[in-house]
């Protein structure tokens, strides 16, 4: 019998090392192992151990892990590793992919890193902050498929209307300063009053409704 | 989402033994490896199945730093050099039925349960694969 084509599978498996013996040492201090099944996968990872044991004079208590794409410096955080009752640190990650095989994809490089945080925010810019790192390559871009900040305003300012400018009712916002990784927050301005639009001396029912007229709303 | 892969028949353990070409330098320490198993062919019989195919493991390495020990290796090497070659294995089988769930439509899909590699002495790597068969039966949903 023949064999259906999808959906491909394959698995990658990612040694996790301290980045100043990356390359230099054998026995790696963790895996990230990797399952992609079509245009859907699951990343895990775990080290051998507690990663803070890394740092003994600079204890961390928390280790983010996110990846960076090789050659694009874009980075997806997809969690924070769990210590369990072993000692070992745990991180999963649920994420879609390009289906493998189709023509525009090409293999992607990843780094994976793991960052020591004290207290709530990363250490960003040190150096000795990534405690473990592992590369790996997929045939398709990992995309990270979480809805990470969804945030419904219902009121809408001048200042926004004037700075839209693409759709005048999502508005792109940052109300966090530094801003949280990997969210995108959006204020959703008023929908327009379709039902008393006609009362406007301007409109017309068969015309396409323009930007400027959702503008002219707001102002 | 991907879901949680229902278990099927794991295969022996297979001993891995990869020997690199010539041309490749040899081996400090491993950075990462895929699997990539295919089926070619299968045949479901009375009471077994017969199925045969390939997987393919391409590992990434670090080479061995050159110069003497005692150098201080530190400024010397360029850990970002990566080596990779890849090693394609046939396989061919039978598998008990009753070892399975054989339920119709058969989608048979060849699966890493895992896979462990470390540089082996000389010039290669060395370790164990266990492969598993799942029926992906007739929910397409399924994993």
């Amino acid at each position: 019998m023949e064999v259906s084509r999808e959906p491909e599978y394959g698995f990658y498996k990612a040694y996790l090392y301290p980045p100043r013996v990356l390359g230099r040492v054998r026995r790696p201090s963790g895996a990230a192992e990797i399952v992609v099944i079509g245009n859907r996968g699951r990343l895990r990872c775990q080290t051998n151990g507690n990663p803070g044991q890394l740092l003994e004079h600079n204890p961390r208590d928390g280790f983010l892990v996110k990846l960076v794409r090789a050659g694009n410096d874009e980075n997806i955080v997809i969690g924070r590793l769990v210590i369990e009752p072993s000692g070992c640190g745990v991180c999963t990650w649920q994420f879609n992919s390009g289906t493998p095989g189709k023509q525009e994809e090409h293999p992607v490089s990843y780094r994976l890193l793991i960052n020591g945080t004290t207290g709530e925010q990363p250490e960003r810019g040190k150096a000795d902050a990534v405690l473990l790192e592992g590369r790996f390559t997929l045939q398709a871009v990992a995309r990270d498929n979480r809805v990470v900040g969804f945030k419904k305003e219902a009121k809408a300012t001048v200042k926004s209307c004037q700075a839209a400018e693409t759709n005048p009712l999502f508005q792109r916002v940052e109300p966090f300063y530094p801003p949280l990784p990997n969210c995108i927050w959006w204020q959703i301005s008023i929908q327009p009053d379709f039902r008393n639009a006609d009362l406007r001396a301007d409109f017309c029912p068969r015309r396409k409704m323009y930007k400027s007229d959702f503008k002219e709303g707001c102002q | 989402m991907i879901e949680e892969i229902p278990r099927g028949f794991l295969f022996p353990r297979i001993p891995l033994s990869f020997t690199l070409p010539d041309s490749y330098p040899d081996v400090e320490c491993i950075s990462n490896i895929s699997v990539i198993p295919k089926i070619r062919n299968f045949r479901l019989g009375r009471d077994e199945m017969e199925i045969s195919g390939s997987y393919e493991t391409t590992v990434s390495y670090f080479k061995v730093p050159t110069g003497s020990g005692n150098e201080v290796r530190e400024n010397r090497y360029n850990p970002k050099e990566l080596y990779t070659a890849s090693f394609s294995r046939p396989f061919h089988t039978f598998v008990d039925l009753e070892s399975i769930n054989s339920s119709k439509p058969f989608r048979p899909l060849i699966v890493v349960d895992r896979i462990d590699l470390e540089p082996a002495k000389g010039r290669g790597f060395k370790g164990e694969l266990v492969l598993e068969l799942i029926n992906r039966g007739r929910r397409k949903s399924q994993i």
